[in-house]
């Protein structure tokens, strides 16, 4: 298995990829498959239910820019064994903080919600994108520490987890 | 008769199509940078003009006249920008005895002298905006500067097409600004000259379409609504404009045929306009030439203008009488830029790696473009036009929305996503935006939920997996790059 970090805009995904193929997006298996199309970068993403056409071209070693729907968007991919560094030390300290200055839109927890990993836990709204923040591990919620409409400095504290 | 094209790009391969229906023999010129291009290989004949640059190649009068001779055209098309406007290629091509398509030298002289055309448009009884037509200089500034309101703005004289325009708020600023004005102005056209014009504040922009035969016979063919630009520069346009009532576009049209009638006009030409959100307009500048925006008319009209140009340098005679022009239904364009979004628009370069062309009812794609395009800096970055027509407004958005959505160019970035967004936004829906409207216009971000990042993130590291698991397999092999491929695709199709 391979595990890959891809950021996408400000999102990152963890996508784990199976020696037979199979793919997990941040912890849920999704049904995926990529067929190239021809030789000139143009690739069907199938989907469970849909086909959908991307055409992708390399930038260097790491980036890559999908062309879909006439949008043009570069994916950052990283491969990594395990999770993100910003995603293990969340998982360690169990701490899910703000990646970056922002008002919370909602918060969707609980004190002592179970939760599992990849779980929304919070969103966050920033420079006028909205964004969830995932829960980067299985557990519970030991605190919530802010609430909707506050505003929030890059790497407060939102909500203590704890693992399992 | 033989034509030759003297331009590229997709208005190049515009003027060689009609070539072709009329069974016109047809000359293509091109750059080094273009020697693989689409009009290149459609063209009957081509002609290579010279270097990359455009001052050495399409701005050449010299030698596309002597391209002209040695394939022995008997007329010249300039299509737009390069020589289009040009008086002095346009007496060149007559002194060499070959047809200008276009209109005669004087008209183009009068026209590209902005001053001069204010004058000869305000005693042909259009509206013109209030100022002296007189250029300003620094004896004449106080004067000048005492009878403007602000903010005014500066414009070059043998200018046009929006570029070089200068907004002062103050006379200060005013003063400030025109020597650099001037300089930009010599460096651009080739003329220091500047005059002032007043700012007609929240204006549309409106253009009519003229068409005459240079014996006294002008017929106009609707108008178009260009209002929709960036930096000075159309992005959409469309015919006809919305919300206009029936005496203002019959102003319009009597205003332009005015203009037509007093230049004794010959071929196509554009009378431009400014719309005040009270209704009044006036006239700004004649373009001398085919406009990047004619397809629209050509949709609502169902008349190829380009067919009507050729046939009257052929046979001298117009094909078309007021009434047979009949406005039917609605067309929209949109200009697809090789411009990347992200970085404010700026012109990328590159190469279009993959391309799908979109198609279905009331859809027409004008474009000279071709997988293995390469994209350099040399030249503007439109790279296609798509247009739509339909029977009402709402439905040519939709369908144009439906075509830009189909259309797939890989390699560069593109404006697509942009003119989606403009499409979608309420003023322009409702048909409100003036000249204005994109200063403000924000893209929306791309939304975090968006399912489409979830798709982009499983193919790039779908493609970062295989391109590895590639590298691996084939490290030992002599021939790497078939292993490579095929590994590759065996990889790919792996749990297709």
């Amino acid at each position: 298995m391979a595990t890959y970090r891809v950021n996408v805009g400000n999102r990152e995904f963890v996508v784990d990829v199976t020696d037979d193929q199979k793919i997990m997006v941040d912890g849920k298996q999704v049904q995926a498959s990529l067929t190239p199309i021809n030789e000139a970068g143009l690739f069907l993403l199938r989907e469970e239910n849909r086909a959908r056409e991307m055409h992708v071209k390399p930038q260097g070693n790491s980036a890559y820019a999908v062309m879909v729907n006439g949008r043009h968007v570069v994916a950052q991919v990283e491969k990594g064994n395990g999770k993100s560094r910003r995603r293990s030390e969340q998982a360690n300290s169990g701490a899910l903080t703000a990646p970056m200055p922002g008002m919370v839109v909602n918060v969707l927890v609980q004190e002592g919600q179970r939760v599992d990993c990849g779980d929304p836990l919070v969103v966050l709204e920033s420079m006028k994108m909205q964004m969830q923040l995932r829960s980067p591990l299985a557990g519970h919620v030991k605190r919530v520490a802010v609430q909707s409409r506050a505003q929030v400095e890059k790497g407060a504290l939102l909500v203590q987890l704890a693992g399992e | 008769m033989k034509v030759l094209v003297a331009n590229r790009g997709e208005i190049a391969l515009r003027v060689l199509r009609t070539c072709r229906e009329l069974g016109f023999p047809s000359v293509a010129v091109y750059s080094d940078a273009d020697c693989d291009s689409l009009p290149v290989r459609y063209a009957d004949e081509s002609v290579y003009l010279g270097p990359t640059a455009a001052a050495e190649s399409y701005l050449n009068i010299s030698a596309v006249i002597e391209a002209a001779r040695k394939s022995g055209a008997q007329a010249i098309h300039p299509g737009y920008g390069f020589l289009s406007e040009n008086e002095d290629f346009a007496r060149a091509v007559e002194e060499a005895g070959m047809i200008f398509i276009g209109p005669r030298p004087e008209t183009i002289a009068m026209t590209g002298d902005k001053l001069a055309a204010k004058r000869i448009a305000r005693e042909a009884g259009l509206p013109v905006l209030p100022g002296k037509d007189v250029p300003i200089d620094e004896i004449l500034v106080d004067e000048l500067a005492n009878e403007v309101t602000f903010p005014v703005l500066i414009k070059a004289v043998a200018g046009g097409g929006g570029r070089g325009i200068r907004l002062a708020s103050t006379k200060e600023e005013m003063i400030q600004m025109m020597e650099a004005a001037r300089q930009e102005a010599q460096a651009a056209f080739g003329n220091d000259t500047i005059y002032l014009e007043p700012l007609v504040q929240n204006a549309r922009h409106i253009e009519v379409q003229i068409l005459g035969d240079g014996c006294g016979h002008v017929l106009y063919l609707g108008e178009r609504e260009c209002s929709i630009q960036r930096r000075r520069q159309k992005l959409i346009e469309e015919a006809p404009a919305p919300g206009l009532s029936l005496s203002l576009r019959h102003h319009l049209y009597d205003a332009a045929l005015k203009l037509a009638e007093a230049l004794n006009y010959r071929s196509l030409g554009t009378v431009e306009f400014l719309l005040d959100p009270h209704g009044h307009f006036y006239f700004i500048e004649v373009n001398p030439r085919i406009q990047v925006e004619h397809p629209v008319t050509e949709m609502v009209t169902g008349i190829d203008l380009v067919k009507a140009q050729l046939l009257l340098a052929a046979e001298g005679k117009l094909y078309y009488s007021q009434d047979q022009v009949q406005l039917r239904g609605w067309a929209i364009e949109a200009r697809v830029l090789a411009e990347d979004p992200d970085q404010n628009f700026m012109p990328v370069t590159g190469e279009i790696s993959h391309l799908r062309e979109p198609g279905g009812p009331g859809i027409r794609v004008d474009s000279a473009m071709y997988p293995g395009m390469p994209i350099t800096v040399n030249y503007d970055s439109l790279i296609a036009k798509v247009i739509a027509w339909d029977e009402d407004r709402p439905s040519a958005i939709r369908r144009l929305q439906r075509a830009l959505g189909e259309l797939q160019i890989g390699g560069v970035p593109t404006d697509i996503q942009f003119l989606l967004e403009v499409l979608k936004s309420e003023s322009f829906q409702v048909g409100r935006a003036d000249t204005t409207y994109l200063e403000g216009f924000q893209m929306s971000p791309q939304p975090n939920e968006d399912p489409l990042s979830q798709e982009v993130a499983i193919v790039a590291a779908l493609f970062a997996h295989n391109r590895e698991r590639a590298r691996t397999l084939t490290a030992q092999s002599s021939n790497v790059n078939l292993w490579r491929a095929a590994a590759w695709r065996e990889q790919m199709r792996g749990n297709g």
